[in-house]
């Protein structure tokens, strides 16, 4: 009789148990749908922030691949002597060619966010983050390379032309003969052709290829935030 | 407060509640056993 209520006692004991157990496991399993929601809100939300970047990027880069284009143009004329005195007088861009510049920079708040989220979280079989952080890392270090490469031609540039005597008028935007004779020299060409290859070659390449990279990921998250819809 | 979450604080109800229910049912137990003697 009283080993059968030890048995009763035991068998109840052990029923209290395993219901605790259960709790505990449900109480663990919905914690862990709400942590994944929030992680999936969390990275939606960064995605957003980086195609707000992307998109910003974009119209910049049009602004600046427009500029080098129109700057390989008018290169393409002195570097092939095809400018001539009247030409020089009507070409406005002609007069700075080699004295301006378009820096392109990227915003980087969402690769910021992007960096953050992948040290919290395993991102490893997330395609999308990975191509957007391969995106950044290959192209971010080369524009700003050469951002830093045509400042510096630009700033030699300017600073060759201080030494001018007609430096003075250059810088009021007058075309003087004295100045007209410079642009038509072989010193001025090849300051051309050394912006040219800086500028219209490489700098223009690099935005391009960002400009299209970034208009590629914008497809890839529009169409990921799709298909969560 | 790091580390101190829901389940935490459902674990320590269920962990207390079991005592509670573990002792009670001892001491009915026991009860039981010296009615039957």
């Amino acid at each position: 009789m009283a080993k059968n209520n030890i048995r009763n006692y035991l068998l109840y004991a052990f029923g209290e148990i395993a219901l605790v157990m259960i709790g505990i496991l449900l109480a663990l399993q919905v914690n862990n749908w709400n942590e994944t929601r929030k992680r999936k809100q969390e990275l939606s939300s960064i995605l957003n922030t980086v195609k707000l970047d992307l998109v910003r990027d974009t119209t910049i880069a049009k602004g600046v691949i427009d500029f080098y284009k129109a700057n390989e143009k008018s290169s393409l004329q002195f570097i092939n002597k095809e400018i001539t005195k009247d030409s020089l007088t009507t070409c406005l861009l002609c007069r700075s060619l080699i004295t301006v510049y378009r820096p392109f920079t990227i915003q980087t708040k969402g690769l910021e966010m992007i960096k953050n989220y992948s040290n919290q979280n395993n991102v490893k079989n997330d395609s999308l983050i990975l191509t957007v952080t391969q995106f950044y890392g290959t192209l971010s270090q080369l524009i700003k390379d050469s951002n830093g490469f045509i400042k510096k031609e630009v700033l030699k540039n300017i600073e060759s032309f201080q030494e001018k005597p007609w430096y003075v008028d250059w810088t009021q935007g007058k075309m003087t003969p004295a100045i007209m004779e410079y642009y038509l020299s072989e010193d001025y060409r090849k300051r051309v052709a050394s912006h040219d290859i800086f500028g219209s070659k490489n700098h223009l390449l690099f935005v391009t290829l960002y400009k299209n990279g970034a208009k590629k990921i914008i497809e890839m998250i529009d169409s990921k935030s799709a298909e969560k819809k | 407060m790091e580390g101190f979450n829901i389940v935490m604080v459902i674990a320590i109800i269920l962990f207390a509640r079991l005592g509670v229910r573990l002792y009670i049912g001892y001491k009915k137990h026991k009860k039981e056993q010296e009615d039957n003697d």
